[in-house]
């Protein structure tokens, strides 16, 4: 035994013995396999555990579920895997006030669940989002197609705990919804991976839930002219509450993971004609959505439009869920999928058409078969492959060239493109994070504040953050 | 590097007409619209991006500490040069560069007034929706430095919500963009963080803002109640009952009397409490929602609920709130307004604390606030020419500031920490918090000269409290008169 591991021994001290593990294989990152797992049940413990790693130069993985290890670069090194699963309580939850505090190992679904009997919710939907714990959601920042009306974590959460590298706990913004007391630590925490720090505790601005909503899928003779039709009704008057567009492929695995519902008899699943879905949530008092609704009809009248499947009251939840995961490796979306690739672009919003265009001339191009999926507001659009695909492609080496040419033209647009998952081949090839922005330094100047070992999550963010 | 060579360096950069210096030209940028005041070395009024750099860069060498300035309008003294230095003004920066309504986007300078942002678009169906109460006057670049707020921001947000993208000259001369024009840029989130600095990160050249398409229809609803209790009591079951207004503010009875004196608004001055509620959206879903908002007043014994029946009306009863600060001129020589936040929950509660403390210190204090996100703003009368009501007000205020805190709340909503509230900070942050905060300064302001002595607390207050100055008649001018901003400094 290692002097190291010796010390490290420690940890049952902090935790209990029954809270240390060495039995790490579930917790292998990309090959990258922990010594120790330790199950913290107090923010004081997070912090010891921290500070001893800081003391012996030791890395540290954060873990909640593990549904969003995915994304990112494989661990430079991570001796620990710091589970946050015993840290899931719902802390305090105040309904009138409409803001609620939990501990980061807390579900998104056991949240909502808590909510709901107070016809509340955090208007929130990211991919696999029910069994991922808060403070992973925080710390990777994705989102669903809900983020049209509600925005992004960025801005739902009003108040963070945090670990920082040394051990140090402290609290940034307040549990009120609107503050500017200091430095905004919760929107620099959002999306750090933890990187900066681990999160223990967070506060969310609630929403009262919605009084009535109506979805209607609109089918398109072809995934860009969906895109179209979405960027045109977008800076109309209408407000709905979330919208995504969907291509042919990723309509096909949607349908099927949905024909269990009570409408799958409409739903064009097989037709190859129906190439696109623009799906458009209402929501409010009954009034308004009925209007939006009528309105949005007499709107979708541009080239291409063939029709339109109202999702009854019931579905709504499943659909959107669904559309929801499609960006995620084990969204169960289709019957067997097997996801091999996915790719975010992000893009100034109104070129969004364009480039849908484009990047379903690219994959014809090179025989590959992608589902795609667009929100559109945000200039977001996902590219996810299967693996093997259907032309029989390991979707490995093959796909590099392809994936940097791609990057080139979405530079060219002032976009970024990240690969969110991939093969091992394909990231020998190419980049995962893209280029770092004129503001990187700035990055680091504020992981050497937060992190100064290096020990947090090491070597897995942009720029070997 | 001495004075003079630091003017004659300042003038090559930006010509004579571009930098004041003799002490009755810099007067005007002594003091913004708190309490204190301190004398800059140097006004400078840049055109370029180019220009505001050299300027860093220039001050850097000199070791002289410099810092952005807006309009003035600020509430915490972020924009007072408390060591002196290089003060930035942006009133040659003010230009619109690029409206692009397909993308719901403009491209602004930071001189560019608020509400100009608004008219800009209007006639096409949008606007900028943060709404500061004094959007005539203040500008973005102070906005996003202070992460303003405004009554329209209960239901869609504040600056940090509508600004996307910032060009930034760090505080060592680096040109930088934070965000952009695409969402979710990979990477630490330092568009979210810069925002609500304070000028303490650096300087705003450009910001990229959203747009948003303007409501179909707009109601503006009074409702009077006898007592503030009841006033309160209504605004959490309104909120709690998940009808979310547009906006929803409240004023005392002292407030009503205020505005009242200072122009009529249609508020009825024997009311104890009034709530102005905006409700907006499509005509068919607003019926719905003024049914249940007038049952929440009325159930919590409202006198009566008016529909403004006419855009007049509505305008009226909306420039009586935002004129409510300079209103308090008609009853008291100086007001000192605090800014912190509450659960919404916790209002009776607090603003019986705020009656208290106004009993104890013997100040009157009139609340006028942002209701709907327990956004406090108490009023305390005082005069400025009594030094000892001076140093009783800044006590009162810390006061009442502990309340909110007490109350599970934040020492400001929106107005910022600036000077007044450094030292306030600890009331709700503990050592570690600050710590976490301090490393955030440092990581961009390492040398500490951008912006000096603002935002987290200092060990030693580097100057007098009792030096402090309300300048109430001239923020006033400021607001609706720019014209000493104008193109040539000296002509005014
Ligand atoms: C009558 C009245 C009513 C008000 N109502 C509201 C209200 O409803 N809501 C609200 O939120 N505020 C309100 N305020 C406060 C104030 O108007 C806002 O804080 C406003 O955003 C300040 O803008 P300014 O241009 O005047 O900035 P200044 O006061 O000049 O500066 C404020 C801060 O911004 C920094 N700054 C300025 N320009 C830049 C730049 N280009 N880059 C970086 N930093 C910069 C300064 O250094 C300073 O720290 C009110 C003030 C008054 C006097």
């Amino acid at each position: 035994m290692a002097a190291k591991d010796r010390e490290l021994v420690a940890l049952a001290d902090i935790v209990g013995a029954g809270y240390v593990s060495q039995d790490t294989a579930p917790y292998t990152v990309m090959g990258v396999e922990p010594q120790w797992v330790v199950s913290p049940a107090s923010e004081e413990e997070v912090s010891a555990i921290l500070s001893l790693a800081h003391n012996l130069q030791v890395a540290v993985i954060p873990w909640g579920y593990g549904h969003q290890q995915h994304i990112g670069l494989p661990p430079r090194r991570g001796e620990i895997a710091l589970s946050l699963r015993r840290l899931d309580r719902i802390l305090e939850y105040e309904p009138a006030d409409l803001t609620v505090t939990v501990q980061a190992g807390c579900t998104l679904g056991a949240l909502q669940a808590r909510l709901q009997s107070a016809r509340q919710w955090l208007p929130y939907d990211p991919p696999q989002g029910a069994a991922s714990s808060l403070g992973g959601l925080i710390a990777t920042n994705i989102s669903g197609p809900h983020r049209y009306r509600y925005g992004t974590l960025r801005d739902l959460v009003i108040r963070t705990r945090v670990v920082q590298g040394d051990g140090m706990a402290f609290t940034g913004g307040a549990k009120v919804v609107k503050n500017v007391s200091g430095y905004d630590l919760p929107r620099l925490m959002v999306g750090s991976f933890g990187t900066l720090g681990v999160i223990t505790e967070a506060t969310f601005k609630l929403q009262p839930m919605l009084k009535t909503s109506q979805t209607v899928l609109f089918s398109y003779h072809s995934f860009p002219a969906a895109v179209a039709q979405a960027a045109a009704l977008l800076s109309t008057a209408l407000v709905p509450v979330a919208v995504a567009v969907c291509n042919a492929n990723a309509v096909q695995a949607l349908s099927a993971s949905l024909s269990h519902l009570d409408f799958p008899a409409a739903l064009p699943s097989g037709d190859a004609t129906l190439a696109g879905w623009l799906a458009l949530r209402f929501g409010g008092v009954a009034g308004e959505v009925e209007r939006q609704v009528r309105e949005t009809r007499q709107l979708i009248q541009s080239p291409g439009y063939v029709g339109e499947i109202t999702v009854p009251a019931a579905a709504q939840a499943a659909v959107w869920q669904a559309i929801a995961d499609l960006p995620a490796p084990q969204g169960k979306v289709g019957p067997s999928r097997q996801v091999g690739l996915i790719a975010k672009i992000a893009l100034p919003p109104q070129q969004l058409p364009e480039v849908s265009a484009q990047v379903q001339r690219m994959a014809g191009a090179a025989g590959l078969s992608l589902q795609a999926v667009a929100h559109p507001a945000a200039g977001i659009l996902y590219l996810i492959g299967e693996s093997p695909d259907q032309a029989g492609h390991t979707q490995g080496a093959s796909l590099a060239p392809w994936i940097n040419t791609l990057r080139q033209d979405i530079t060219g647009r002032e976009g970024t493109v990240v690969i969110e998952y991939y093969t091992d081949q394909l990231r020998q090839a190419t980049d995962i994070w893209g280029p770092t922005s004129s503001s990187f330094p700035m990055m680091v100047a504020l992981k050497n504040k937060f992190d100064p070992h290096r020990l947090l999550n090491p070597g897995r963010f942009v720029g070997d953050l | 590097m001495d004075i003079s060579q630091i003017l004659l360096e300042l003038q090559a950069l930006l010509s004579p007409r571009g930098v004041l210096h003799r002490p009755e030209d810099v007067l005007l940028y002594e003091y913004d619209g708190a309490l204190d005041r301190a004398k800059p070395d140097f006004v400078v009024f840049p055109r370029t991006t180019a220009d505001v750099q050299a300027v860093v860069r220039l001050a850097n060498r000199a070791n002289i500490p410099f810092m952005p300035r807006g309009a003035g309008t600020g509430l915490s003294g972020g924009a007072v040069p408390i060591e002196g230095g290089i003060v930035i003004v942006f009133t040659r920066m003010n230009r619109i560069l690029q409206l692009d309504i397909p993308n719901l986007q403009a491209i602004v300078q930071p001189g560019v007034i608020n509400l100009d942002i608004t008219q800009a678009v209007a006639s096409q169906g949008y606007y900028f929706v943060p709404d500061p109460s004094s959007q005539r006057a203040c500008t973005i670049g102070g906005n996003v430095a202070e992460n303003s707020g405004g009554p329209h921001c209960l239901a869609y947000g504040v600056t940090a919500n509508h600004v996307l993208g910032l060009e930034v000259v760090l505080p060592d001369g680096e040109v930088v963009w934070l965000g952009g024009r695409t969402q979710d840029v990979p990477g630490y989130d330092l568009r979210g963080l810069f925002i609500g600095s304070e000028g303490t990160m650096g300087i705003v050249t450009q910001v990229v803002v959203r747009l948003t398409h303007v409501p179909e229809t707009v109601k503006t609803v009074l409702a009077v109640f006898e007592t503030i209790e009841d006033a309160s009591n209504a605004v959490s079951d309104i909120i709690a009952s998940g009808y979310i207004p547009a906006a929803l503010e409240m004023m005392d009875n002292l407030a009503i009397q205020a505005v009242e004196a200072s122009r009529s608004s249609g508020y009825p001055t024997d009311a104890g409490a009034v709530l102005l509620i905006d409700i907006e959206g499509f005509a068919e879903g607003i019926p719905e929602q003024l049914s249940h908002i007038t049952a929440m007043c009325q159930q919590n014994h409202a006198r009566t609920v008016h529909e403004a029946k006419t855009a007049q009306e509505r305008e009226k009863l909306w420039s009586g709130r935002k004129g409510a600060f300079g209103a308090m001129g008609a009853i008291s020589p100086s007001y000192y307004v605090q800014d912190g936040v509450i659960p919404r929950t916790r209002l009776p509660e607090v603003l019986r604390k705020i009656a208290a403390v106004s009993q104890k210190y013997g100040f009157r204090i009139a609340n006028v606030f942002h209701a709907g996100d327990g956004n406090l703003h108490p009023l305390i009368l005082f005069d400025e020419r009594d030094p000892a009501q001076i140093r009783a007000v800044v006590k009162a205020g810390s006061e009442i500031l502990q309340a909110c805190v007490d109350a599970g709340g934040s020492i400001s909503g929106e107005h910022g920490i600036g000077v007044e509230k450094r030292e306030d900070m600890a009331l709700l942050f503990g050592p570690e918090d600050l710590i976490a905060q301090r490393q955030v300064k440092e990581a961009f302001n390492p040398t500490g000269l951008c912006n000096p002595a603002k935002v987290l607390p200092i060990a030693k207050a580097c100057y007098e409290v009792g030096a402090r100055h309300r300048r109430l008649p001239n923020i006033l001018k400021e607001e609706h008169d720019l014209s000493h901003l104008g193109d040539d400094p000296h002509g005014s």
